[in-house]
């Protein structure tokens, strides 16, 4: 017969038989439908998967746990117990974690203290500076003098002023007298 | 044999439009109906739940975790005749979830690592036989070679073509993959699988 001329079908066109004889070319199928050795073969190659299959199911355990079917959970699952609940809460408490660490050690706390003594020096300044004003306004000079002070006249010595308008001893300049009243820490 | 339609463990086109009956069934909410196809097939996923992670504990809980989710999604299966590859997805995907919780676990040193086609030693074994138990652990040891050599499409491929007995249809359905996708990983798989002489010694040795 013309089959016995033709080589036989080798082990990877036996293999492509295994898997779907439909598969090969129309030469090599009629081939092994002709050819007892080459059908033989592949019979053989499919008796050893076969059995292969059957050897594993012997060897495998029998399961001793029967399956049960509990009641069905709700579809709609609380959120809590969804399974991206534990995920977010990891990322909430990180986040919360996070700006802990940085609102304690960032500067602002210190700050803000500072700018409150520096707005309590800002403000006894202010009340320093409008009581020296307040005092020049109560001690100014009288228009009379300012002639005599020579403020007009530049070409008078201090000497000739001292002597023509001489100065009171006893009395307290500005600073001996705010010296008691004002202590800044 | 026909390998893209037979369905060895339904037997006749009969036995396909009974699961279909009644997986309609439970799909309209008949609780028992449910619980026969958990019957039928509880075997073959907790067998398909072994092969992949060689041990009984973690096979029957991945077998009911299998059975609870596909009673939750149930509602969702539009064709019911795809009953039995669409089973099978749910138990593969299952058993990928497995393996990437055990692979964490593993990196944090909380698991050490294991074979997954090699049966637990620490396991009581069934068969008072010693025979027996020598056998059982040179073919899960030539299988767990062999699935070494394959890459992670092709040992899926070959593990529910040969073990768990699905034709090359239900395997693409399971896989969500093209027929011809499944029909080239199952040749290259075969081409590694006669490579493997061990895998063959045993089986011979079984026939003798």
């Amino acid at each position: 017969m013309t089959h016995e001329k033709e080589p036989h079908l080798n082990e990877k066109e036996i293999t492509r038989a295994v898997v779907d004889e439909a598969d090969l070319p129309a030469h090599l199928q009629k081939h092994l439908f002709l050819c007892d050795f080459c059908r033989a073969e592949k019979e053989r190659f499919e008796k050893q998967l076969s059995q292969l299959g059957r050897m594993a199911e012997r060897l495998a355990p029998s399961h001793r746990r029967r399956v049960t079917l509990t009641a069905q959970r709700t579809s709609r699952n609380p959120w809590f117990r969804t399974w991206r609940f534990p995920g977010l809460l990891t990322a909430c408490v990180s986040a919360a974690m996070v700006i802990a660490v940085m609102w304690w050690t960032t500067p602002l706390t210190t700050s803000l203290e500072d700018s409150q003594a520096r707005l309590i020096r800002e403000i006894l300044q202010d009340e320093q500076f409008l009581s020296e004003i307040s005092w020049l306004e109560e001690h100014a000079i009288s228009l009379i003098y300012f002639d005599i002070s020579g403020e007009s006249m530049p070409g008078i010595s201090e000497e000739f002023m001292e002597f023509v308008i001489p100065a009171i001893q006893n009395e307290p300049t500005y600073h001996e007298m705010t010296k008691e009243v004002y202590y800044v820490a | 044999m026909d390998q893209n339609t037979q369905e060895p463990h339904t037997g006749t086109p009969a036995g396909r439009s009974h699961v279909a009956y009644l997986a309609d069934c439970a799909r309209a909410g008949d609780r028992s109906c449910f619980e026969q196809l958990v019957g039928m097939f509880q075997e073959e996923i907790f067998r398909m739940a072994f092969y992949r992670t060689g041990s009984r504990m973690d096979a029957e809980d991945l077998t009911q975790d299998t059975f609870m989710k596909a009673l939750k999604s149930l509602p969702r299966l539009k064709d019911t005749s795809r009953f039995r590859s669409w089973l099978f997805s749910i138990g593969v995907n299952r058993v990928r979830d497995f393996h990437k919780k055990k692979r964490i676990l593993v990196f944090f040193g909380v698991k050490a690592e294991g074979k997954e086609l090699q049966p637990d030693d620490r396991q009581p074994s069934e068969n008072p036989n010693p025979l027996t138990d020598l056998i059982k652990q040179e073919f899960w040891g030539h299988m767990q070679c062999l699935a070494n050599e394959l890459s992670r499409m092709e040992r899926e491929v070959f593990l529910l073509r040969f073990l768990d007995q699905l034709s090359i249809k239900e395997i693409a359905q399971a896989l969500n993959r093209s027929e011809s996708a499944v029909k080239t990983h199952l040749y290259r798989s075969l081409n590694k699988f006669r490579d493997n002489p061990g895998l063959a010694r045993v089986l011979q040795g079984e026939n003798q």
